[in-house]
């Protein structure tokens, strides 16, 4: 017993050591500020407004899923299917190619729909029926992904003439901020607040520790589950509308890079995989990460080969550092 | 203890609980791969003529061996709870490696392509056993640094000529090719070692429970190392098998390999999440979707169409073996 009671004290120090609370949440954002320097040093036009506003822009659709999968990896969930998602919804926006603001509404809508769909349709096999989720999305990501073949048979989707509208999104900037990353940070910023203030992300984290706590807890662990699927799968459709605005053409194979780049992203920043832990900070961190260390191997121009030689360390090098300070400070 | 469980693994243990009731359904249930590959026969020679015959078996079993030495891998390692999914590219790594050493002699040739697959294996399973990274990020961040090197050791496709090892690797014994019997017998060898000796139950043990493992004084972080090492042999035998088949070798192959091996693996009914499963049901899996691959393609359908009839199987299976299990209950 004695023993219990010194453990748990020595446990509770170590809780509320401030370095050691400090190093284990920012351990990312130092390996991002040495990159960074770093990067300064070496190349003339890194450390400019330009440069770090077209990283921010290029890491808009990769942040929003991100994001959606922090909830997913807060409920305890997995999933494989967002690529497809942003695929379809991409897809579906570049083919209206809407002219006047009440079309582009409409198509817009209609992609939110999808999506939501879509994500429902997770959520009740995941949530609702307690399948596993990694099966489950990998099942929905072949349907998705033969559905687009399909459609397309495997061809480029494109707007010959973009549309204004989408252009404007697209492109267009105020105070030399584009509109999306405008679009990106609102939409983050919801979700943080989410996160951070409300009991809705207290019941999520509670059915991500423990499926059982919860239930004694008297939640609906099925719903508030599908409800991560659902909100995940928006946010997916809206980065597929917003990447659908930059790129105006397509090719059907794009999937399998954004679902991998995302759980990097967040198991980078630091959420489990497991479920129950992590904020969107966290998930920022990892983005941003990504984000610098694609446009720094872009800005040396290195080749395909050693970008991706240079990625993988970078990235095996972060999550290692930051596993060993959570093992210390734990 | 630091469960490196992807998605909820207490969703795992479907067929065990299956197998306890013993009921009509869940017997159907147990042999659900073998019904669907007798109905998806049955269908496709009723369909098309050509289909129901000892040619189809010959294409079908070369066409499984590559990925299916890989899937070999990919089940021990999906057994002790983790994932792999930089088998892609340390397949295309080995084969690359393998053509490339052929002026050497054959032999140093095989040598350096297996020796190059235990090293990745050994370097994926050192990270994630000794500093305790996540596997699945681990082996996503080896493949991206794996895909690079791919790149930058090949200059683009390369093939062989007029060398006695393809003659090998399209070879036929009576229908069955030479390469289908090193998978075939690749399988039943660790098929023996899982169910019948003590390491396998090892491998077993430490996907079901580490914490008893740790007191019943099995190493947890070796039995890792070792599965590791396992899939990153069997992912360059897989390459050596196809680089031999096609007599070439290409960095860009290594994407699409992991999704169609684990989703083969889990088409089997081996659990994510650790401690169930074998590599027979891992062939039936494998054997179920290249049947579907043949059979569509005899009848001249588009490839995409497999897709979505695997990933309707995928659910449709998964949501049988959950209403079976959960009936008059609140959770599993």
């Amino acid at each position: 017993m004695k023993k219990i009671s010194q453990a748990a004290t020595s446990r509770l120090k170590k809780e509320n050591d401030l370095t050691g609370k400090l190093i284990r949440t920012y351990a990312i954002w130092f390996v991002l500020l040495v990159l960074i320097i770093v990067m300064s040093f070496i190349s003339p036009v890194f450390f400019s407004f330009r440069n770090f506003i077209t990283v921010l822009k290029n890491i808009g659709p990769l942040a929003l899923i991100a994001t959606g999968l922090t909830f997913v990896f807060l409920g305890g969930g997995f999933d494989l299917s967002q690529g497809a998602v942003l695929l379809l919804t991409s897809m579906l926006i570049i083919n209206f190619n809407p002219v006047t603001p009440l079309t582009f509404t409409g198509s817009l809508l209609f992609c939110l729909a999808i999506s939501i769909g879509i994500g429902s349709v997770n959520g009740y096999f995941i949530g609702m029926q307690r399948m596993n989720p990694f099966i489950t999305t990998l099942g929905i990501r072949y349907i998705i992904g033969a559905f687009i073949y399909i459609v397309t048979s495997g061809a480029v989707v494109s707007a010959t003439v973009q549309s204004d509208i989408l252009e404007f999104i697209g492109f267009g900037t105020v105070y030399r901020i584009p509109i999306q990353t405008i679009i990106v940070a609102t939409i983050i910023i919801i979700c943080w607040f989410i996160i951070r203030f409300t009991t809705y992300s207290r019941r999520i984290k509670i059915v991500g520790s423990s499926i059982v706590v919860s239930r004694f807890s008297g939640l609906q662990f099925g719903k508030i589950q599908m409800s991560t699927y659902v909100i995940n799968a928006l946010l997916a459709g809206i980065a597929g509308v917003l990447i659908g605005c930059n790129i105006f053409h397509i090719k059907p194979t794009l999937i399998w890079n954004y679902d991998f780049d995302a759980i990097t992203a967040c198991a980078v920043g630091g959420i489990s995989l497991s479920g129950g832990s992590g904020t969107i900070i966290n998930t920022l961190s990892g983005v941003l990460l990504i984000g610098f260390i694609n446009n720094s191997m872009v800005l040396l121009g290195l080749e395909e080969s050693w970008q991706l030689i240079f990625k993988g360390l970078i990235l095996l090098i972060a999550i290692i550092v930051d596993m060993q300070i959570k093992r210390r400070y734990e | 203890m630091n469960k490196e469980k992807i998605g909820t693994a207490r969703d795992g243990n479907i067929n065990n609980t299956v197998k306890k009731k013993r009921s009509v359904l869940g017997i159907f249930y147990n042999l659900r791969i073998l019904i669907l590959i007798i109905i998806v026969i049955v269908l496709f020679s009723s369909m098309s003529k050509g289909f129901f015959s000892l040619n189809t078996l010959n294409s079908i079993l070369s066409l499984m061996s590559a990925y299916g030495t890989i899937a070999i891998g990919q089940t021990i390692v999906i057994l002790i709870g983790g994932l792999d999914v930089s088998v892609g590219y340390i397949m295309s790594i080995s084969g690359l490696l393998l053509i490339k050493m052929m002026p050497y002699g054959v032999p140093v040739a095989v040598l350096i392509c297996l020796l190059s697959g235990i090293f990745i294996g050994f370097l994926n399973g050192l990270i994630i056993s000794r500093l305790r990274v996540n596997s699945l990020i681990t082996t996503i961040g080896m493949g991206f640094l794996l895909g690079g090197v791919a790149l930058l050791i090949s200059d683009g496709t390369i093939h062989i000529k007029d060398n006695p090892i393809v003659d090998f690797g399209n070879g036929i014994f009576w229908y069955i090719p030479y390469i289908a019997i090193i998978y075939l017998a690749l399988t039943a060898l660790v098929q023996y070692i899982l169910k019948r000796t003590t390491l396998g139950l090892k491998f077993y043990c430490v996907g079901a429970d580490r914490l008893s493992c740790t007191f019943s004084g099995i190493s947890n972080r070796n039995m890792e190392l070792f599965a590791f090492i396992l899939s990153g042999l069997f992912a360059s035998l897989g390459g050596f098998i196809y680089s031999i088949k096609l007599a070439a070798a290409s960095p860009l192959i290594g994407s699409d390999v992991p999704i169609f091996v684990i989703t083969a693996v889990l088409l089997g009914g081996t659990t994510i999440g650790g401690g169930y499963g074998d590599v027979v049901k891992t062939l039936s899996g494998i054997f179920l979707i290249t049947l579907i691959t043949k059979g569509l393609t005899l009848l001249n359908v588009e490839a995409y169409f497999q897709n979505m009839i695997i990933g309707v199987i995928l659910i449709s299976l998964l949501f049988i073996g959950r209403k079976l299990t959960t009936k008059g209950r609140l959770f599993v």
